[in-house]
């Protein structure tokens, strides 16, 4: 959906979850938000820092407002990319939902431990994983102001 | 019969040949020497100059002597040179009427070569023998006995190798179980909730036997799992307050009280050193399950404890539907369950959850029921007053527990052997 003078811009989330069913999930539930969004998929997290940095087949990609991230994916897990996207001085901006369905209670101290925004335990109900989902888009893009870039 | 016992039994028929028989010349009874030839060990008895005067058959399998050649010969000669002194003088200073004395020495074979033995000695004065001192000798494979402690060793070190593979596989098992479940319930809810007013009802009901699949199947993993953090979260042992550990318990049952009116009569409780959450669960699993399984009328339920020698036990009793006793032992296994899930609701965790808290605190649990409506259940656990000497190992500690096992098998041979003499 390009941009246009008269609609406001959509926000950009990034999703990085390597199991594409539950990426829809998110999706899904975000098409009947009241906020524009446009919703961008990466399966790992080698291509996570492909889409940020805008290398390669993401080259035109845009900065996303939000990034949904997963623990643990093949090639680059989410701890690798939360490290270095914190370590950026451009991009540690960019709000970090780390969104998982590990259990370990190790790794949300490690999460915070490297500046994540929140840590989310993926609800197993689908209604309570739909409500987590409106939460946050209420959070980060009614309640928070955001940097404009 | 067990090779210990077998020795034991041995032993003491030969101890009470030389004590009540005349010289050792005279003829034994053949049962008796069937028993004396039994090959557990080489059996001797000695005179007061510790001469050989007799020596089962065993003795040419472990020293390569018949026992005729080797009668009227110094019991020093079946030992390595350096160890002939000490042996004289562990036969010579034991007394008649003392138990045994014992100890471990290099014995030598007829060829020379070294054996590693563990000798026994009882002494007796024996009236045939003019009143003199004799010793009975008993001689065992020492090589076996390490062969033992290794086999045990080993058996220890691979237990506690597969009970923490054990936990590990259902954590994961369960958790990694949870991903596709996820997505299967997710999206037959989505499609129910997006097309669901497209569908027929048919296609309605297919969904909906979909998501009760998915849910029921959720039921049991979180079940499987939060028995398989019985062990991978357990808190350390403390002492506390059953009677807190039960307020509490009542507290998060209140409302399944307060709905079905039950009555909860409590009579003081002791102070135990446990797992506090996890009494407290087998306290609300009881309670809940006496809530849940009762008569016409509103559930009385009475909850105790009283101490019997080194244990307390606790009572749970109630006066619902109870249990016929062919089904008592079915209702502590993980996932049993006596009832449809119309009847009662469920998974068929609550019980084997107690079973397995009990069992880690050195408890036992059971039940005493009729079976006759009204007349009710109670189940009983016990929990030691003492804390057990060896506590259950978390999975962190088994390297540890590994490490020690050796030690444990040593004394546990010790032990059995000293059962012996």
């Amino acid at each position: 959906m390009p941009p246009s003078e008269s609609t406001p811009r959509p926000v950009q989330i990034l999703i990085v979850e390597d199991n594409p069913a539950d990426a829809r999930l998110v999706k899904e539930v975000m098409r009947d938000s009241k906020i524009l969004n446009e919703i961008h998929w990466v399966p790992d997290g080698v291509e996570a820092l492909d889409y940020l940095y805008q290398r390669g087949k993401h080259a035109g990609a845009l900065r996303p407002n939000l990034i949904f991230l997963d623990l643990n994916m093949p090639r680059k897990d989410g701890r690798a990319v939360l490290s270095e996207v914190k370590a950026d001085r451009e991009l540690r901006r960019i709000p970090v939902v780390v969104m998982t369905s590990s259990q370990a209670e190790e790794d949300v101290a490690r999460a915070y431990d490297a500046h994540a925004n929140c840590y989310i335990r993926k609800p197993i109900d689908f209604e309570q994983f739909h409500q987590v989902v409106k939460t946050l888009e209420n959070f980060w893009f009614s309640t928070v102001e955001l940097p404009i870039r | 019969m067990r090779p210990a016992v077998r020795t034991a039994a041995a032993l003491g028929l030969f101890g009470l040949l030389f004590r009540r028989s005349a010289p050792a010349a005279e003829p034994i009874d053949e049962r008796a020497r069937m028993l004396l030839d039994l090959p557990v060990g080489v059996l001797m008895l000695l005179d007061e100059d510790q001469r050989i005067q007799y020596a089962n058959a065993t003795l040419e399998r472990f020293l390569g002597y018949s026992p005729s050649e080797i009668q009227g010969r110094p019991v020093g000669d079946l030992f390595e040179p350096a160890d002939r002194a000490r042996i004289q003088t562990l036969v010579h200073d034991h007394l008649p009427g003392d138990r045994t004395a014992s100890g471990d020495f290099r014995g030598r074979r007829k060829d020379g070569t070294p054996v590693p033995l563990q000798v026994v000695v009882q002494s007796a004065v024996v009236a045939g023998m003019h009143g003199s001192k004799v010793s009975g000798i008993y001689l065992r494979d020492f090589a076996e006995r390490e062969r033992l402690v290794e086999a045990l060793t080993l058996r220890g070190a691979e237990l506690a190798r597969s009970n923490r593979e054990l936990e590990q596989f259902s954590y994961i098992a369960s958790h990694d179980l949870q991903e596709p479940l996820r997505m299967v319930g997710s999206y037959t809810q989505l499609l129910e909730q997006r097309y669901g007013p497209k569908l027929d009802d048919d296609a309605r009901e297919f969904l909906r036997y979909s998501r009760e699949g998915a849910n029921r199947m959720r039921e049991l993993i979180d079940a499987l799992l939060s028995y398989s953090r019985l062990d991978t979260r357990a808190e350390p042992f403390q002492r506390v307050a059953a009677d807190e550990v039960l307020t509490l318990a009542l507290t998060n049952l209140r409302g399944a009280i307060a709905q079905s009116g039950a009555v909860v009569h409590r009579t003081p409780l002791p102070t135990v050193e446990v797992d506090r959450i996890q009494l407290g669960q087998v306290f609300q699993n009881l309670i809940g399950n006496a809530i849940k399984f009762h008569g016409p009328n509103p559930p009385q339920i009475w909850v105790g404890a009283e101490r019997r020698g080194a244990e307390w036990r606790f009572s749970v009793r109630d006066d619902g539907i109870g249990i016929l006793p062919e089904y008592q032992e079915r209702i502590f296994i993980i996932f049993q369950r006596l009832h449809t899930r119309e009847e009662y609701p469920g998974t068929g965790i609550g019980l084997a959850v107690c079973k397995k808290v009990v069992e880690r605190h050195g408890g036992r649990l059971w039940v005493e029921s009729t079976g006759v409506p009204g007349e009710g259940t109670t189940f009983l656990f016990t929990l030691p007053v003492e804390r057990p000497t060896l506590p259950v190992p978390r999975p962190e500690e088994a390297d540890v527990r590994v490490k020690q096992s050796k030690v444990e098998a040593m004394s546990l041979i010790e032990e059995r052997l000293k059962e012996l003499v």
